[in-house]
């Protein structure tokens, strides 16, 4: 055979299309069978890592995460302050009812996760997280969700603490709302917002 | 109802850092690729722990992943060259019997059908390349058939010349057409003309 002749041979379509349909059927159905399912660990050892793997390293900010965490710790300590010795409280936090947590539409996934956690009583600590998660640069779960290693890292223990020193969860949700959420939002807002549709809902941000 | 996201898109969120769209894309592919390193490899112990490297691997670089490209094959790109390190690394002698050890892992399954027909696989012709192609003419074979990339998409999960793979895919056609002719001529014809014979004409089994 001459080397043209093998070059041509080489390179041609396929002719073989009986065995190609069967390595295609067979592949298949070797493809469908049942196999040991690896996802389940692949996720532990994902979320293990997550404070520093890649992406999210890359996507915090830990010099807004610093601020945050200051702006908390500021927040702990005018708790502490505020009810040094009663237990009742001096000045139980009436939540606001024009406030703008529940009643404003949605304007973003952080938003969403505020109003949600608004409404749910003692919950506004995932309001926080989420602000200040975003604040930092951290995306946010299309539900809304803050991510969970950064709840654990930073959100959890410092309103965790709040909770603990007030020994009243309600109370504490409300002072967490009025004293620090909100404020956090009104600093945050226009970094916040910065580059998302204006009037996604066809509401005029405040 | 709206269209589940593609592959590409839950990447991108990953790559965002969405954990539950990285566990969407384990969830849809660590099948595929399981079967892929299983027949690369030659061992399903190995292919599960390197299904696993994979994955955590990919979730490392998810920064780098260029979302002009199927993420699918980006995924391979990465189960190969762990499949490569870990071959390096502890020099593992390859089992050929790989696709049989997948077969009785299939065998588990409720359906006795399901055992019949992983034991018709372990002698069918994937079982054969096993036995007669290498880890590079099998995997090129797997990704063109079982997968269905193409020539480009598999040059670039194997790091090869979209050329390369085609002379790749027509060698291991060649070689199964040809075992599959010397088991007929064997049976001295007596069987009814091989299913397969037709395409393992004069001219393929002369080439060298």
């Amino acid at each position: 055979m001459g080397t043209l002749h093998r070059i041509i041979e080489r390179l041609r379509p396929t002719d073989d299309g009986e065995l190609e349909e069967r390595l295609r059927r067979e592949g298949r159905e070797c493809r469908a069978a049942t196999s040991p399912s690896v996802a389940d660990r692949v996720m532990r050892q994902v979320l293990r890592e997550t404070p520093t793997s890649t992406p999210l390293r890359r996507a915090l900010r830990w010099d807004r995460i610093g601020a945050a965490a200051g702006l908390l710790l500021v927040a702990h300590l005018a708790w502490r302050a505020a009810t040094p010795d009663d237990p009742g409280g001096r000045e139980h936090v009436v939540p606001d009812p024009d406030s703008p947590w529940v009643e404003t539409p949605h304007r973003g996934p952080s938003r969403v996760a505020v109003d949600r956690a608004s409404a749910a009583p003692g919950l506004p600590w995932v309001a926080a997280g989420a602000l200040v998660g975003r604040w930092a640069g951290l995306p946010a779960e299309p539900d809304g969700d803050i991510q969970p290693a950064w709840r654990l890292a930073v959100a959890d223990p410092l309103l965790g603490e709040l909770q603990r020193m007030s020994h009243d969860a309600t109370r504490t949700s409300d002072f967490v709302v009025q004293h620090l959420v909100r404020p956090l939002d009104q600093l945050v807002r226009p970094r916040f917002w910065r580059g998302e549709p204006a009037q996604r809902d066809g509401t005029e941000d405040r | 109802m709206s269209e589940a996201p593609t592959l590409e898109e839950l990447a991108r969120r990953a790559r965002a850092g969405s954990t539950h769209a990285f566990a969407e894309l384990v969830g849809r592919l660590e099948r595929p690729l399981f079967h892929f390193l299983a027949l690369r490899t030659g061992c399903a112990a190995d292919a599960e722990e390197l299904t696993q490297a994979a994955f955590v691997r990919a979730w490392r670089k998810l920064a780098l992943y260029d979302d002009r490209w199927a993420f699918s094959t980006w995924l391979f790109t990465i189960a190969r060259r762990e499949a490569v390190s870990q071959r390096r690394a502890n020099a593992r002698h390859t089992d050929r019997r790989a696709l049989q050890e997948v077969s009785e892992l299939h065998a588990d399954g409720p359906e006795p059908g399901d055992a019949m027909a992983a034991r018709e696989r372990s002698d069918g012709l994937w079982e054969l390349a096993t036995r007669l192609l290498n880890a590079e003419q099998r995997s090129a074979l797997w990704l063109r058939y079982a997968e269905d990339m193409t020539p480009m998409e598999i040059g670039r999960v194997l790091a090869k010349q979209p050329t390369t793979i085609r002379v790749m895919l027509w060698r291991a056609r060649r070689a199964l057409a040809q075992h599959l002719q010397a088991e007929f001529d064997d049976d001295g014809g007596t069987r009814e003309r091989h299913p397969l014979h037709a395409m393992a004409p004069d001219s393929l089994a002369g080439e060298s």
